[in-house]
C-alpha cells in the first residue's frame, strides 16, 4: 500500500514514515520546500510526477500534516534571510510567493481529488483558516460549540465578555494557543477579537483519529466523544487536535487539522500511524 | 425592497454598474467593502447573528462577490520604481512587515467567514470555493481537461528538463503563463527557460494556440456575450488590447462554455477562448470568477451588469425582468445595417474613439441626468443642451453654415462634435391665453421664438448627425390625428377615431360605436375622459372653439412598451383602478412580460411608419374584439418612473442603444411615411 506523507522534512516525518512502513505500507514523503529545493515536480493535465514517478498511480492515499499555505492567503511572513535577499525587489518575492502557493495548493487539491483518501482534506485546512465560519458550520451540524463572538465592535465584545463564565481568545485563522482573557482586548480596529465562553477555566487538548482519542485525558465524558465524532462528520477531519472545556456540558473551544504530533509519545505516534494506515486501507 | 449584498469596493467600476442596475430594478444594493474591515467596517459574527455595521447580514437575499477584501500584498505597485533602502533600513522593516502579514491573515479569516456564513443561507455569486479556483489554474485546467473540455496541453512544475522537453516538442510553440493570474503571458524562449527562478517558483507552460482570443461571459449557465479581443502583436491580448468585435459563437463552442461554468460551479464568469482557425477548434485558456465587464459592456453594447442583476434578483426570489433578450435582438438589427455606421464614421471629425452625444432637454430633468450618466459611463462625451436656457443662445444662419456662438457646454460648442443628438424634450411653445398675464404672454412669445430657432438649428444638424428622434418623428406626439391615420393606413390596429369640433357629428360617431368612446386631446397634456353626456354638456359651452379626438373605447388589459430601434426593449402590463379611463398617475403596479409576436410585428410597423427610433407606446387589449390596439406613441416617453416601476434601467438601455448605433451603425427609423399606396414617399 503506497501512502504519501505530506510534511516538512525532519525527524517527525521520518519517524511517522517508519512507523507506517512497519505497518505494511510504503510511504512517500514530500514537503513544500522540497518541491523547489529538489526541482522534481511536474504537473500535467494527466499526472503528477515527483522525480519522474507518478504520485497518483498506485497510490492509495495521502496524509497531509502540513498544508503550508491557507488559501487565499498566499503570502507567508518572510524569513529574515528571504527579506534580505529580496531587498529592493519585493515584487519578485511576492510573485514567487503567489505562484508557489498556487502550485502547492493545487498539488494538494489534485491529491485530494484523485486519491481514494486524503487525511486531512483541503476543506479541513480551509475550515481552520476561516474558523468563525467553521464554528457556525459545526454548530449547525449539532456539535456542542462554545458560545462565541468574532468582532471588532468594542460594545459587542464588551457585552460578550460581560456574560457569565470565563472568556478565552482563539486564533481565528489557524493554529495558536487558546488563552484566557480578563480584560477587553485593545486595538480591535487592527486585530478583531475571536472569543469563546466556557463554564470553567479548565480546558483540555486531545489528539484523535477517526473519533478515537490517541492523546488526552483518560476516560473523557461521553458528550466529549460525541462532539469529537460530530467534528469528524461536519468537517471531514479524521485527524484532529481538539480543545475542550469539560465542565458541565463539554463544549468545543478550538480545533486544528494539523495537531503538533511532536509532543506525542512513541506509543501514541505508533497508534496514530496504525489508525491512519487502517483508515487508508479501508478506503482501498 | 430586496436587498442584494455586493462584496467589493464602492469605487469599483463593476460594483458601481451592478449597484446602478439593481437600483433601477427597484432592489437595494448593499455594498460591503470587506477591505475596510476592521479599521472602519464593523463586523460581528456570533453563534446567534452576523452583523455588518450593525445591520443583519442575512437581510440580504443574495450576494455577489466582486472582491473579498484581501489586502495582503500579492504584488508591489512600484510604477516602475524600486524601493531603495539601505540594508539597515530594510532590515528594520522586516518585523513590521511580518507582523502585518500575520495580522492580516487573521483579519482575512473574519472577512472570508462573513461570506461563508452568508453562503450557508443565501445564494452567493460566486462562492468562496468557486472564487478560489482563479488562482489555482493547475486545478482548474485539470478539472476541465478531465471532463472533456478542450484545454491546450500544459505542464506546471519545477523540473527544468521535463518542462524544456515539453516546450521543444510542441509543434506550435508554447507560452509561459503565471499560475495565479496578475502577470502577463509571454512567448516561451530558451532564454526565458534558462533565467526562470526555478528554486523560487514553478513554471507554467502551455501549447500556444494561434488564432483569435475570444472573451465570453456566462450568466446563469447561459452564454450571454462573446467578442473577439482586438489587439496588437502580443501573445497576451490584454497587453495590447485595442478593442473588441462582437461575434456569435457556433453552438458547440457555446456548449463548451456552459459546461465549463457548470463544472466549476459558477453562476457568473468570464471565459477566455482561443479559436484555432486552422483546425476550427475552440480551446478554453482561462476562466475568471469575478471578471471585469464594464469596459466590455461599453464596447459591445451588451449590458452584462443588467443581466447579472437580473440573475441576482432571480436567485433572491424576485421575478426576472424580460427586457434584455430583446436588447440583444436590437443589437443584431443594428449590426446588420452598415449605412448609418458609415455616415457616423465619416462625420466623426476629431478622430477620437470617444463618442460625442448631445442630449437636448432640461438640465434638472432626471431623465436627462440619468441618460447623461449612462452615456458617460460608456465613455461618451455628453453635451447637455438645455433648451430652456434659450435666452443665452444666439443662433445665426449664414448661408449653408449655422453658427451658434453662445451654445457652449463646458467651454465647448455644444453640437460641434456631436455625432448623435438625443432629443429628450424640446421646449414647449405655449400660446398665450386670455387668462395669461402679460409676463406669461411675453414668455410664451419668447418660447415660440426659441422653439422656432432651435428647431431650425436641429433641422440643419439632422443632415449631418443622427437624431433620436428626428423633429419630424417627434412632431407626431402633437399630431395625434395624423398619427392614427398613418398607422391605420399601414394596417396597424388603432381604435376607430374621429377628430372634430362639430359636437353633433361627434355624438353620431359615438352613438354608432358599440361600447362607447373616449375623448382625447389632439396633442397631449389633457386628461382622457368618456365621451358621455356630461362631456357633451361641458363641451357645448365652448361653442366649437376647439377640436376633440373621439375614439372607440377599448378595454381589457393595459400595457406599455418601450421601443428602441424597432425592437421592444421593455414591456409590461399596467395595473390601476379601472374605474378611471385615464390611468396616468394612477398606475399601482406593473408586471413585466413578453409581448406577443403579433403585437411585436405591429409595433415594428408603427415605429417604422412614424420614424421613431425611441418611443413609448400605450397599448390596450380589448376583451370584446380580442385585439391589441396601439393607443398612443410617445416620441419622448418618460422612463425613469418606468425603470423604478418594472425594475428595468431604461436609461441604460437607451444609452446602450445609442452607443450601439454609433459603434455598429443601425437603422434609426428616420424614414417617415407620408401616405399610403401610390402616395407613399419618403422624406
Amino acid at each position: 500500500m503506497k501512502v504519501l506523507v505530506i510534511a516538512p522534512p525532519g525527524e517527525l516525518r521520518n519517524h511517522l514514515c517508519a512507523l507506517m512502513a512497519e505497518r505494511g505500507c510504503a510511504p512517500v514523503a514530500l514537503g513544500r520546500r522540497e518541491v523547489f529545493d529538489e526541482g522534481q515536480l511536474v504537473v500535467t493535465e494527466r499526472d503528477l510526477l515527483w522525480h519522474g514517478v507518478s504520485l497518483l498511480e498506485g497510490t492509495d492515499g495521502a496524509v497531509v500534516l502540513d498544508s503550508g499555505y491557507m488559501w487565499p492567503q498566499p503570502v507567508l511572513a518572510p524569513s529574515a534571510q528571504e527579506w534580505e535577499r529580496y531587498r529592493e525587489n519585493l515584487d519578485e518575492y511576492l510573485r514567487n510567493e503567489r505562484e508557489s502557493a498556487s502550485l502547492w495548493y493545487s498539488t494538494l487539491g489534485i491529491l485530494n481529488f484523485d486519491l481514494p483518501v486524503c487525511i486531512n482534506p483541503q476543506s479541513a485546512f480551509e475550515a481552520a483558516a476561516f474558523k468563525p465560519a467553521a464554528f457556525d458550520a459545526l454548530r449547525a451540524s449539532g456539535v456542542a460549540v462554545a458560545p462565541y463572538v468574532c468582532s471588532n465592535d468594542s460594545e459587542e465584545v464588551a457585552a460578550f465578555m460581560g456574560r457569565g463564565g470565563p472568556t478565552f481568545a482563539v486564533v481565528p485563522d489557524g493554529d495558536g494557543a487558546v488563552t484566557p482573557l480578563s480584560a477587553l482586548p485593545d486595538d480591535l480596529t487592527s486585530r478583531p477579537a475571536f472569543l469563546v465562553k466556557t463554564d470553567s477555566t479548565d480546558i483540555v487538548r486531545v489528539v484523535a483519529v477517526d473519533g478515537e482519542i490517541v492523546h488526552g485525558p483518560p476516560d473523557p465524558p461521553v458528550p466529549a466523544i460525541d462532539t469529537l465524532r460530530g467534528i469528524h462528520d461536519a468537517l471531514a477531519m479524521p485527524l484532529a487536535g481538539l480543545t475542550f472545556s469539560l465542565a458541565g456540558v463539554p463544549v468545543l473551544v478550538d480545533f486544528t487539522p494539523s495537531p503538533d504530533l511532536s509532543m506525542l509519545g512513541e506509543g501514541e505516534l505508533g497508534t496514530i500511524a496504525g489508525l491512519l494506515v487502517d483508515r487508508i486501507g479501508r478506503a482501498r | 425592497m430586496t436587498a442584494i449584498a455586493l462584496f467589493g469596493p464602492a469605487t469599483d467600476a463593476e460594483v458601481c454598474a451592478l449597484r446602478d442596475r439593481l437600483e433601477s430594478r427597484g432592489a437595494e444594493p448593499w455594498v460591503i467593502d470587506l477591505a475596510r474591515f476592521p479599521a472602519i467596517l464593523q463586523v460581528s459574527l456570533a453563534d446567534t447573528a452576523v452583523t455588518v455595521d450593525s445591520r443583519d447580514l442575512f437581510s440580504s437575499r443574495a450576494a455577489f462577490v466582486r472582491g473579498r477584501g484581501v489586502v495582503i500584498p500579492d504584488y508591489a505597485h512600484y510604477d516602475g520604481r524600486r524601493v531603495v533602502a539601505s540594508p539597515d533600513a530594510w532590515r528594520g522593516l522586516h518585523g513590521e512587515y511580518s507582523r502585518y502579514v500575520v495580522e492580516e491573515r487573521g483579519r482575512q479569516a473574519v472577512r472570508a467567514s462573513v461570506i461563508a456564513r452568508l453562503e450557508r443561507v443565501r445564494p452567493v455569486v460566486n462562492s468562496l470555493a468557486a472564487n478560489d479556483q482563479h488562482r489555482l489554474k493547475t486545478v482548474l485546467l485539470r478539472r476541465l481537461s478531465r471532463a472533456g473540455v478542450p484545454v491546450p496541453p500544459f505542464v506546471i512544475g519545477t523540473e527544468r528538463a521535463a518542462l524544456r522537453k515539453f516546450a521543444l516538442e510542441a509543434d506550435g510553440g508554447v507560452v509561459d503563463k503565471p499560475t495565479a493570474g496578475v502577470y502577463k503571458t509571454k512567448v516561451w524562449t530558451e532564454e526565458r527557460w534558462r533565467e526562470h527562478p526555478w528554486r523560487s517558483r514553478a513554471a507554467f507552460y502551455q501549447h500556444r494556440i494561434s488564432g483569435d482570443t475570444i472573451r465570453c461571459y456566462v450568466v446563469a449557465g447561459k452564454l450571454v456575450a462573446s467578442a473577439a479581443i482586438l489587439h496588437e502583436d502580443t501573445v497576451d491580448s490584454s497587453a495590447s488590447q485595442t478593442g473588441i468585435r462582437v461575434l456569435e459563437l457556433p453552438e458547440p463552442a457555446g456548449e463548451v462554455l456552459q459546461r465549463c461554468a457548470a463544472l466549476l460551479g459558477l453562476h457568473f464568469c468570464g471565459i477566455d477562448l482561443m479559436h484555432d482557425r486552422t483546425a476550427n477548434r475552440y480551446f478554453v485558456v482561462d476562466c475568471n470568477m469575478s471578471p471585469m465587464f464594464v469596459n466590455f459592456s461599453r464596447q459591445s453594447g451588451i449590458d452584462i451588469a443588467g443581466l447579472l442583476a437580473d440573475h441576482l434578483l432571480e436567485l433572491a426570489g424576485t421575478p426576472r425582468h424580460a427586457a434584455l433578450a430583446p436588447l440583444a435582438a436590437a443589437r443584431d438589427i443594428l449590426a446588420r445595417d452598415p449605412d448609418i455606421r458609415a455616415m457616423l464614421r465619416r462625420d466623426r471629425r476629431h478622430g477620437t474613439r470617444r463618442h460625442c452625444v448631445a442630449v437636448v432637454g432640461r438640465k434638472n430633468d432626471e431623465h436627462v441626468t440619468s441618460i447623461v450618466r449612462e452615456l458617460e459611463e460608456r465613455s461618451c462625451d455628453c453635451r447637455l443642451v438645455d433648451m430652456y436656457n434659450y435666452p443665452r443662445y444666439n443662433l445665426l444662419t449664414q448661408g449653408d453654415a449655422v453658427t451658434y456662438d453662445d451654445i457652449h457646454v463646458a467651454g465647448e460648442l455644444a453640437f460641434d462634435k456631436a455625432e448623435l443628438l438625443f432629443i429628450r424634450a424640446l421646449p414647449s411653445a405655449p400660446s398665450p391665453t386670455p387668462s395669461n398675464t402679460e409676463g406669461l404672454r411675453r414668455a410664451g412669445l419668447a418660447d415660440r421664438a426659441a422653439f422656432a430657432s432651435v428647431c431650425s438649428l436641429l433641422t440643419r444638424l439632422g443632415g449631418r448627425a443622427a437624431m433620436v428622434n428626428s423633429l419630424a418623428a417627434s412632431a407626431f406626439h402633437r399630431l395625434k390625428p395624423y398619427q392614427y391615420r398613418l398607422l391605420a393606413a399601414r394596417g396597424v390596429p388603432v381604435p376607430a377615431t374621429m377628430t372634430t369640433a362639430n359636437l353633433e357629428a361627434a355624438r353620431r360617431f359615438v352613438e354608432g360605436i358599440d361600447g362607447g368612446a373616449v375623448v382625447k386631446p389632439c396633442t397631449s397634456g389633457t386628461r382622457v375622459v368618456m365621451a358621455d353626456e356630461a362631456f357633451f354638456r361641458s363641451a357645448a359651452r365652448l361653442h366649437g372653439a376647439r377640436p376633440w379626438l373621439f375614439q372607440q373605447f377599448v378595454s381589457g388589459a393595459s400595457y406599455r412598451a418601450y421601443v428602441l430601434g424597432g425592437t421592444v426593449a421593455s414591456f409590461a402590463e399596467l395595473h390601476f383602478d379601472r374605474a378611471e379611463v385615464d390611468w396616468r398617475e394612477r398606475v399601482t403596479g406593473a408586471t413585466p412580460t413578453a409581448a406577443p409576436d403579433m403585437l411585436v410585428a405591429q409595433i415594428g410597423t408603427a415605429v417604422e411608419t412614424l420614424g421613431l427610433a425611441y418611443c413609448s407606446i400605450d397599448i390596450e387589449y380589448d376583451n370584446r374584439t380580442r385585439a391589441y390596439y396601439l393607443l398612443d406613441l410617445n416620441p419622448a416617453g418618460l422612463y425613469t418612473g418606468w425603470s423604478r416601476l418594472v425594475g428595468c434601467n431604461m436609461a441604460a438601455l437607451i444609452a446602450d442603444y445609442l452607443v450601439g448605433v454609433m459603434d455598429h451603425g443601425g437603422r434609426l427609423w428616420q424614414r417617415t411615411w407620408k401616405g399610403t399606396g401610390d402616395e407613399q414617399r419618403e422624406t
